[in-house]
C-alpha cells in the first residue's frame, strides 16, 4: 500500500482512490467496487484477485498495473508521444531513443507516461537525455507477454 | 491401427464422418474498450483482414495477417481476446445480464471469464474460482481486458459448497481432454483411461455445481471435448442424480444435437437439446454445451 502511494506521489498527483476502496493480497493491491467489498466478508477465504489490479511487488520492487498507469496518464502529467516505429520499440521492451519522440514534456529525470499517436498509455519510463537513449523504459505493455512465457515455462 | 484411426472410427461410429479440420484463428472484441469497426478498422490497417463470424455476438475470424494476432499495440491494450470461435458459445447460452451473480468454477485463464464480464458491462459479480497456476494468466487478462467485476479464489471447485453461496448462473468450462483441432500430437497423447479420468473429475465437479444452483438457476456445461464419456455422460449422471434438474434447449444457428445413445448406452430422452459442434461440420474446435435448469 505505502508502495502504491509513494509510485503515485512520484507523479505530483492526489491519489486516486479512497482507502476503503482497495484491498491488499499477497503483495499486490487490488481496487474494489462496494459490492465486491461487501461479498468479500460473506466469503472468508484468502483472495487470490478482486476487482481490478493496481499494482504488486515483484522482486523487491512495486510494478504498477496498467489500470493505475491509465489513470495517472489521464491526469495533467509529464508525457512523451512516441512515433509508431517507437511505439512498436517501446513495446518490445526498448528504450527510447530521441528520434522516436513526436512530443515530451518533460525534463531530465522526470517519470515519464509514454504514448502512441492516439493517446494510449505504452508504459512509462524515465527522461535521461542521455547520447542515445532518450527515455528509459521502466515498464510497457508487452509485460504481458513475457509474464505469460514465463507462467508457461513454470507450468 | 493408430490412435488417430481409433478415435475416427470411434466418430463414426457416433454416426459421422471425421476428417482433419484447419480452422482460422479468431477473436473476439472487447466492448468495454473499443467498438467492432474500430477495431476492425485498426487492424486492416496494419495487413490483417477479419471477417465478422454471423453466429457470435463479438467474434471474427482473422483471414490473413502478416504478424501474431496475439501481439499486436491492440492485443496489449485489450482491445480483443484470442478466443476460438466454439468457445465463445457456452457464454452466450448462459446469457449474463447485467447486475448478475455468477459462478464460473474452473475460469482459468479466463476466456469465458473476460467474455462475461462484457457481456454484463461490469456490473454484478463474477466468482471465478481454479486451482492451477493459470490463475495468474487470468489475472492478466483481467487487468488486460479491464474486467472490474470478477472475484478470483484459488479452489478446488469440488468444494464450492463451502462458500455458501448459492447462483443463479453457473458456468462450469470442464478441465477435458480436448480435442484434435490444431493439435497435431492430440492423439497420440490421449488414452481412453485419460478420459475415464477427466469424466470422474467432470461428475464430481458437476454435483458440487448442482448443489449450488439456486431454483430456477441455469448451469452451463461444456467441454471442448467430442467424447461422450465426458459429456452426454456427465449429463446423464448428474440428472439421474437430481431429479430437480432438467436439460433445457440450445437455441443455436450452429451444431448437431446431443446424442441420445452413444457405444450401447442410451441417455436421458433430452439429451438432443444439447449442442455438439462436430469440427468436420462446423469448421471450428470440437465442442459440447449443455443448458441445465433447476426447479
Ligand atoms: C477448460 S479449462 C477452462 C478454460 C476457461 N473457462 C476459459 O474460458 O479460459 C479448465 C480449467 O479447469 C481447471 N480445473 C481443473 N480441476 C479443477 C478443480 N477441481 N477446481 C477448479 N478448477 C479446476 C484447470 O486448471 C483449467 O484451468
Amino acid at each position: 500500500m505505502k508502495q502504491l502511494q509513494s509510485f503515485v506521489a512520484k507523479w505530483g498527483i492526489e491519489f486516486p482512490y479512497a482507502r476503503e476502496e482497495l484491498i491488499e493480497s499477497s503483495q499486490n493491491v487490488f481496487l474494489a467496487s462496494k459490492e465486491q467489498r461487501e461479498r468479500l466478508t460473506q466469503i472468508p477465504r484468502d483472495i487470490f484477485s478482486i476487482g481490478l489490479p493496481l499494482g504488486g511487488i515483484r522482486r523487491g520492487q512495486f510494478v504498477p498495473s496498467f489500470v493505475l498507469l491509465d489513470e495517472i496518464a489521464a491526469r495533467d502529467v509529464k508525457k512523451a508521444i512516441l512515433s509508431e516505429k517507437a511505439e512498436w520499440l517501446f513495446i518490445c521492451g526498448r528504450d527510447v531513443f530521441k528520434e522516436g519522440v513526436v512530443s515530451c514534456n518533460a525534463f531530465q529525470g522526470d517519470f515519464v507516461i509514454i504514448q502512441n499517436t492516439r493517446n494510449e498509455c505504452l508504459g512509462y519510463g524515465r527522461l535521461e537525455n542521455g547520447a542515445r537513449v532518450f527515455i528509459k523504459n521502466l515498464l510497457d505493455r508487452g509485460d504481458f507477454l513475457r509474464r505469460e512465457r514465463q507462467a508457461g515455462r513454470q507450468r | 491401427m493408430g490412435s488417430k484411426e481409433l478415435f475416427f472410427q470411434r466418430y463414426a461410429d457416433l454416426g459421422e464422418s471425421p476428417r482433419d479440420v484447419r480452422v482460422h484463428q479468431t477473436i473476439r472484441v472487447n466492448t468495454l474498450k473499443t467498438t467492432h469497426q474500430l477495431l476492425k478498422d485498426r487492424l486492416e490497417r496494419n495487413n490483417f483482414k477479419l471477417e465478422r463470424i454471423p453466429w457470435l455476438q463479438d467474434g471474427f475470424a482473422v483471414k490473413k495477417s502478416k504478424q501474431s494476432i496475439g501481439s499486436t499495440t491492440e492485443y496489449l491494450l485489450g482491445h480483443y481476446y484470442t478466443q476460438e470461435a466454439a468457445a465463445q458459445l457456452p457464454v452466450h447460452v448462459l446469457d449474463p445480464k447485467p447486475g448478475d451473480m455468477i459462478l464460473d468454477m474452473t475460469a482459468a485463464p479466463g476466456g469465458k471469464t473476460t467474455q462475461m464480464s462484457q457481456l454484463m458491462q461490469n456490473k454484478g459479480t463474477i466468482i471465478a474460482l481454479d486451482l492451477s497456476n493459470r490463475l495468474y494468466s487470468l489475472k492478466n487478462n483481467i487487468e488486460r481486458m479491464g474486467a472490474s467485476n470478477v472475484m478470483v479464489y484459488k479452489k478446488d471447485a469440488r468444494f464450492v459448497t463451502d462458500f455458501k453461496l448459492q447462483f443463479d448462473k453457473i458456468l462450469l468450462d470442464a478441465p477435458c481432454s480436448g480435442n484434435f483441432v490444431g493439435d497435431r500430437e492430440w492423439f497420440e497423447k490421449r488414452t481412453f483411461d485419460d478420459m475415464k479420468v477427466r469424466a470422474r473429475l467432470q461428475k464430481e465437479l458437476i454435483k458440487a455445481a448442482a448443489k449450488v444452483l439456486k431454483p430456477g438457476g441455469i448451469l452451463i456445461y461444456s467441454t471442448c471435448s467430442l467424447e461422450p464419456e465426458e459429456n452426454e455422460e456427465v449429463i446423464d449422471f448428474i440428472l439421474k442424480k437430481d431429479n430437480s434438474l432438467s436439460l433445457a434447449l440450445i437455441d443455436l444457428p450452429i451444431g448437431d444435437h446431443g446424442l441420445p445413445k452413444a457405444f450401447g448406452q442410451s441417455f436421458h430422452p433430452d439429451m438432443a437439446k444439447c449442442r455438439r459442434l462436430w469440427p468436420w461440420k462446423s469448421q471450428t474446435q470440437g465442442f459440447f454445451i449443455a443448458k441445465v435448469t433447476k426447479q
